[in-house]
């Protein structure tokens, strides 16, 4: 159980994992933005070349990033159902029909779009928290939003509270590991049993767990304390992150793409019939 | 039974940037009434190997039986098992869960469907056994206790499983000295008394040298050698190789030894370097005389 590490960062050696991840953050709203502008098939096809392209720079297994889908698979398929039985289109566009189930040629291409819409947007996120440690993250979250602190958002605490609460989740499931292993080896049964039954085995562990958090907390208190800390006031940082070459390299890429998609949407210039020739290609 | 363990390897997290062989090919006989010592620097996969020994690590290559039953099946007999090899974890005190130490150490013979009315005998002869007084400790809450209270407590809740075969992973740690010695005499009673055979992984070349009859040294997933105190801690080369440190007693004798007084070089125990060194003495005065 110790292999859950934190969040789901995959640790490589990759330009992606090196940028700025205040830029990170950054772009992959700006990507979130970005997929609800697409309207066509070309654009989510464009959309999903660009992001395997990013996942294959990241040198992350493309297995990892798929197995990020399975938690919204459900979410997908209940769409497309609901849209499919739901859609009421033209009569002419009606390809099949049967009690009160009518399936309109709409409705196929309307849910397929929502589907490719939800899959594109949640890789957008994977592939940040892939490559950025939930650390770093928390992080570039305080520096992006340090000017709410000027209208009395305690915006240093809350960083603080989420970093400490990241740092202990491993420690907390390697004590749930371990306090786990010691009732078992006094033979309690977690595994058979009604719900009920199994929810009540788990008291043995859950009460030592909080014993031992509330100690860690404690003594985590008295610790940054003896070390006089005092808050964001005044407080400088180790690690100060600087933007570099490739991170405007990188933004660069990101925003012409961006205005790839605008141009295919809106038809600037005219050249909306670039798109035609790619989705004829297609 | 003994305890074999043939072949046996292991590997965290396979396939996966966190991939950590933590055993590697292991064999290893334990006999009935051993008491066996561990050793070996932090991550050499001790905690890992002892693990195995009640099926809370199953076995990924190689085979263990242990007191007659083999631990390869998918589907085992969990509760014959736990209530053969009793399993202290490091820091065991933080496995007491329940309001009273009574109900807290009858947790393991509940679990292994001990009939109620022997519950009651064993609960009373374990924590009398770790040395408390039961009339007096069964109705407080284990979590006002001391930290030596505690670990008594926490080790009484595996004593009442009646196990033969009693594992421990640095029982002593975190104590002070006069906490060290009484849990080692502690488990010395419990070994005569109960568990047959002890296991005990320790950093304390001390105790381990005192305890036990055979000693195994774990080195980066391997084990090493196993060999009996006296020797272990006699062959120097072996140590420095294995960056292994000297009990203090035997330390004291080599250095007597280096600087010319005739006593054995693997003493291991405070009485035995006494007399070595009262006939070594008596011996030096004979010839001057
Ligand atoms: N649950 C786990 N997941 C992944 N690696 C582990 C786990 N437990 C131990 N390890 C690794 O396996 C090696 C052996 O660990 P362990 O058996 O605990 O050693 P020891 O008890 O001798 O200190 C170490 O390198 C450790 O980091
Ligand atoms: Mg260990």
């Amino acid at each position: 159980m110790k292999d859950v590490s934190i969040g789901q960062y995959y640790p490589a050696n990759s330009v992606i994992h090196r940028l700025d991840p205040r830029l990170k953050l950054v772009l992959c709203i700006m990507y979130i933005v970005m997929i609800f502008f697409i309207q066509t098939f070309t654009g989510y096809a464009l959309t999903a070349v660009f992001i395997l392209a990013l996942v294959f720079i990241s040198r992350v297994p493309l297995l990892k990033v798929l197995r990020s889908l399975k938690a919204i698979i459900f979410l997908v398929l209940f769409t497309v159902i609901l849209t499919v039985l739901f859609f009421r289109g033209n009569p002419e566009d009606l390809l099949w029909s049967a009690w009160i189930i009518r399936i309109y040629k709409a409705a196929l291409i309307n849910a397929g779009k929502m589907a490719l819409r939800i899959i594109l947007l949640v890789l957008g996120p994977t592939v940040l928290t892939l490559t950025t440690t939930p650390v770093e993250l928390t992080d570039a979250l305080e520096r992006l939003l340090k000017p709410l602190s000027y209208i009395k958002i305690p915006v240093h605490e809350l960083a603080i509270i989420m970093s400490i609460a990241l740092r202990l989740i491993p420690t907390l499931v390697e004590e749930t590991d371990k306090i786990i292993s010691a009732q078992k080896a006094r033979g309690a049964d977690f595994e058979s049993g009604n719900l009920f039954k199994r929810a009540k085995a788990m008291l043995p562990v859950l009460i030592p767990l909080f014993v031992s958090s509330f100690r860690r907390a404690d003594e985590l208190a008295y610790a940054m304390d003896s070390r006089c800390y005092r808050g964001a006031k005044g407080r400088t940082r180790m690690k100060i992150m600087r933007l570099t070459f490739k991170d405007f390299a990188a933004f660069l890429v990101m925003a012409a793409f961006f205005f790839c998609i605008l141009l295919l949407r809106y038809n600037w210039f005219n050249i909306g019939f670039i798109a035609e020739i790619i989705a004829r290609g297609f | 039974m003994p305890i074999i363990i043939k072949d046996l390897n292991y590997v965290y997290s396979p396939k996966s940037p966190y991939e950590k062989q933590a055993l590697k090919n292991i064999n290893l006989t334990i006999e009935d009434g051993d008491y066996f010592g561990i050793i070996g620097h932090t991550g050499s996969g001790k905690s890992t190997l002892i693990s195995h020994l009640n099926a809370l690590t199953r076995i990924q290559s190689g085979s263990i039986t242990v007191d007659g039953i083999d631990l390869k099946p998918k589907k085992l007999d969990y509760k014959k098992l736990r209530s053969t090899v009793g399993m202290v974890f490091q820091y065991p005190e933080y496995q007491l869960f329940d309001e009273t130490v009574e109900k807290d150490v009858a947790f393991g013979p509940k679990n292994i469907k001990v009939p109620e009315d022997e519950i009651k005998e064993r609960v009373k002869q374990a924590i009398e056994m770790v040395g408390l007084n039961y009339e007096k400790f069964k109705d407080r809450s284990p979590f006002e206790l001391s930290g030596g209270q505690k670990r008594r407590v926490a080790l009484a809740g595996v004593l009442a499983m009646r196990p033969k075969i009693l594992v421990l992973d640095e029982p002593t740690a975190g104590l002070d000295p006069r906490g060290k010695r009484e849990i080692l005499e502690l488990i010395d009673s419990v070994k005569s008394r109960l568990c047959h055979t002890v296991i005990m992984i320790s950093h304390n070349m001390d105790e381990i040298a005192r305890s036990c009859n055979k000693i195994g040294v774990m080195s980066d997933g391997e084990l090493k050698c196993v060999l009996p105190p006296k020797e272990l801690f006699s062959r120097r080369d072996l140590l420095r190789e294995l960056n292994i440190k000297m009990p203090i007693i035997t330390e004291f004798a080599n250095m007597l030894a280096d600087r010319g007084l005739d006593v054995d070089r693997g003493i291991v125990s405070e009485d035995e370097l006494v007399d070595a060194i009262v006939k070594a003495k008596s011996a030096v005065g004979g010839t001057q005389e």
